[in-house]
């Protein structure tokens, strides 16, 4: 079962067959989140300076706002996501990618098809339906770019000289044939065939919901699974933790769809049979929650050096602190505030930016040298990126999810005036802003080093970038090293 | 283990690098191997029994729940706490509350613009239902006013009057003038005994040929209390007397 005594080179053709695929996905990836980024900040701006920018058709809220949706969820998370799925298949399946170049075209058609959507967005082609506002002719192109990813992700598995199935793995075949089915079916329902009645906004929710939880949580899932006993070099806690946790997600997860259409005109039964599903997701965030604390264990301090291990178990813990609270949200007598305000608004930046961008780039920080042969050029660089983002992301949260929850308890006070209540929430607004310019700045940090590192620019180093590292001190003990002969795989 | 300020780089590089995860020096061709730890293996601690039970007690209350709030999973009831239209729900229907059901009638049917808000009347033109002798008094003679209407002079806190007393028992149904009734019977300081749906439908049955409006003589006549079907109710509590 021991995956120790491997052929030493094996590892290194692995990495270099993806390569190029995982390089085109992760610099798009890059690319999609600083956009994402820009269009997030002027939409939170015009929620406290309506004016701003007002006159420009294109750049009015109704289509910065998805804009905004689309390109990090399609662009920047799915991106990184399928780049972090390919390394992670190859490398546990201990199988070269075959044809890798098919897969980055794969990239290049899904870039395709997100330019397309976000333009089209912008321009006012919106389907005008939550979480697939693309106008009709970019889902085609991303199913064909997406069956080129999921195929070769099979055909991967199958080519496996690893006899043992990781948990990691269990979660990427999870999100393999889990995305598509929720793709395709939700825009054959909504988009091209649309179904009539509340039923439309049952399968959208149903779509809303599981893209987080049944995509990009397994995705995120899988790369904390193997990169955390991977860095501290520990076995995982238990085996039969993580045969819990992934079983009861696949069982429960696909349910929680219709909590968002509490109070909403459905039928009760759906709306509580999707509660108690939410409730039951205890079982898999506590059984994952335990297992990776436990791996932790006594391995803390790790912390302080890895900037991989740093991002993915600051991930992990908001893994398990936007399950707990999405359960709670889930339940009617709390729903009934916090619908309708920014408290969810909150929610789901914990889930997708605490949760699996943070995840994302620790893979990034962990792939990219393998794929480059070049190391991160600035431990203080990192060390920006990384309290930016948590700060900001920290801030963010903390401010709306008060700021909701106050909103709530006076919205459901029929004495006081909407505009009252409106005009109360402008100061967290302006918080807002303030929050998503501090993750800005950590993503154009971030996008120079993921830039500098693909160029190889910057100093040469012999080590991996530390983040107990002082810059200048490595510059100068590194101008001494010998060089590193065979990095360059 | 090294303190904070050395993070590990010193000779001892493959033996004590737990700390960083990432290998130290490397050399030549072997780089990309040795920077790294070996993949990672399955543990097989178990499952924490504290954790276990909680996992039941939570499947135990998921159940609970879903029985209580799942509305017999019909695609008609859309309130968790609400029985649905029809039938299936009558069992769990609060009774009606005809206090409740009377004061609204009082005030749609028209009565509140003869006999007014506050139950008094109009003096010297419509006689006042509070502390009236014939709204405490006789069910069967109430309930005549009511069907078929009053005419002629009539004698209330002693006052005389003689005006019209429209008919509604054509417009309203049994348990509607019960209601209306019980509610002047309670109201206003009134004390009296509610009126139930069943005596009305016994005095309906009784004057079934009586088509005209009464008058205060043929209503003092009758002494007897109609034949009621069903057992009288005992009289309605009043929250509030
Ligand atoms: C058009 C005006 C009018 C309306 C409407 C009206 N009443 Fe009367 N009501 C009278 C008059 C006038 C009398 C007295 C009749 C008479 O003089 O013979 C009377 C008499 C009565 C009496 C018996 C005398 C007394 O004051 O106790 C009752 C009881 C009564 N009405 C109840 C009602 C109820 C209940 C309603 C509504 C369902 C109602 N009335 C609607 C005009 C009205």
């Amino acid at each position: 079962m021991s995956l120790v005594t491997r052929p030493p080179d094996r590892r290194v053709s692995i990495d270099a067959s993806t390569r190029l695929p995982v390089l085109v996905f992760f610099t798009s990836a890059v690319f999609w989140l600083v956009t994402g980024s820009f269009l997030a900040i002027l939409a939170s701006i015009k929620m406290h300076t309506p004016g701003f920018l007002a006159s420009t058709s294109w750049l009015t809220f109704g289509r910065v706002r998805p804009a905004h949706l689309n390109a990090v969820a399609y662009g920047w998370a799915s991106m990184a996501g399928i780049g972090v799925l390919l390394w992670l298949m190859a490398r546990l399946s201990r199988a070269e990618l075959r044809y890798p170049w098919l897969l980055a075209v794969a990239g290049g058609i899904w870039n395709v098809g997100i330019l397309l959507g976000i333009v089209g967005i912008l321009s006012g082609q919106s389907s005008g339906i939550e979480w697939l506002e693309f106008p009709p002719y970019v889902p085609p192109i991303l199913v064909a770019a997406y069956a080129i990813v999921g195929v070769w992700a099979v055909v991967t598995f199958r080519d496996r000289r690893e006899k043992h199935v990781y948990v990691s793995q269990w979660y990427l075949f999870g999100a393999i044939f889990w995305f598509p089915w929720l793709y395709t079916v939700t825009n054959l329902l909504m988009v091209y065939q649309p179904i009539t009645g509340v039923t439309q906004a049952s399968v959208n929710w149903w779509y809303g919901h599981n893209a987080l939880g049944l995509w990009f949580t397994p995705i995120g899932l899988a790369a904390a699974y193997y990169l955390i006993p991977k860095v501290i070099g520990r076995p995982i806690h238990s085996y039969y933790l993580s045969i819990l946790g992934f079983w009861a997600l696949a069982l429960f997860y696909n349910w929680n769809g219709a909590h968002h259409l509490i109070g909403g005109p459905v039928p009760a039964w759906l709306v509580t049979v999707s509660s108690v599903a939410s409730g039951m997701m205890i079982i898999p965030v506590g059984a994952v929650a335990i297992n990776h604390h436990m791996t932790m264990w006594g391995y803390f301090h790790v912390l302080k050096y890895s900037p991989t291990l740093r991002f993915i178990v600051f991930g992990s813990m908001c893994y398990t602190a936007v399950s707990l609270q999405g359960m709670s949200q889930s339940f009617r007598t709390l729903n009934q505030v916090t619908h309708f305000t920014h408290y969810t608004v909150a929610h789901a930046h914990l889930g997708l930016y605490g949760f699996f961008s943070m995840v994302m780039f620790g893979c990034i920080y962990y792939i990219m040298p393998r794929l480059t042969g070049w190391e991160w050029a600035s431990s203080r660089m990192i060390k920006i990126h990384f309290w930016t983002t948590a700060l900001g992301i920290g801030s963010y949260w903390t401010i709306l999810t008060w700021g909701g929850l106050m909103q709530g308890i006076e919205l459901n006070d029929s004495d006081l005036p909407f505009m009252t209540i409106m005009k109360r929430t402008i100061p967290y607004l302006w918080s807002r802003t303030f929050s998503g310019v501090l993750m800005t700045t950590g993503h154009l940090v971030f996008a120079a080093l993921f830039a500098m590192n693909l160029l190889h620019l910057g100093e040469r180093r012999t080590e991996p970038t530390l983040l107990g590292d002082n810059d200048d001190n490595v510059a100068t003990e590194s101008a001494q090293a010998p060089p590193v002969l065979g990095s360059s795989h | 283990m090294s303190s904070a300020n050395s993070p590990g780089r010193s000779e001892s590089q493959f033996s004590g690098q737990v700390e960083t995860g990432e290998g130290h020096d490397v050399q030549g061709l072997h780089a990309p191997i040795m920077r790294e730890k070996a993949d990672p293996r399955d543990g097989f601690e178990p499952i924490p029994p504290w954790m276990a039970g909680i996992f039941g007690i939570v499947v135990f209350m998921g159940g609970m729940y879903l029985q209580r709030y799942s509305g017999d999973f019909r695609a008609d009831i859309y309130e968790e706490r609400r029985p649905a239209i029809g039938a299936s729900a009558k069992k769990d229907q609060k009774p009606v509350d005809p206090i409740a059901v009377g004061k609204r009638l009082y005030a749609t049917q028209g009565c509140v613009s003869c006999h007014q808000a506050n139950g008094m009347g109009q003096a010297g033109a419509i006689p006042p239902v509070a502390k009236s002798e014939w709204v405490a008094g006789s069910a069967a003679r109430l309930s005549r006013i009511l069907l078929q209407g009053l005419q002629g002079d009539v004698k209330v806190l002693d006052q005389t009057y003689n005006g019209n007393m429209p008919a509604f028992g054509t417009k309203l149904k049994d348990e509607q003038i019960a209601a209306v009734l019980t509610y002047l019977r309670q109201e206003w300081g009134n004390q009296a005994e509610a009126i139930t749906t069943e005596s009305i439908a016994a005095a309906r049955e009784a004057t079934k040929d009586h088509s005209n409006a009464w008058n205060a003589g043929e209503l003092m006549a009758i002494t007897s209390e109609d034949k009621v079907a069903a057992p009288v109710e005992k009289p309605a509590q009043r929250a509030k007397p």
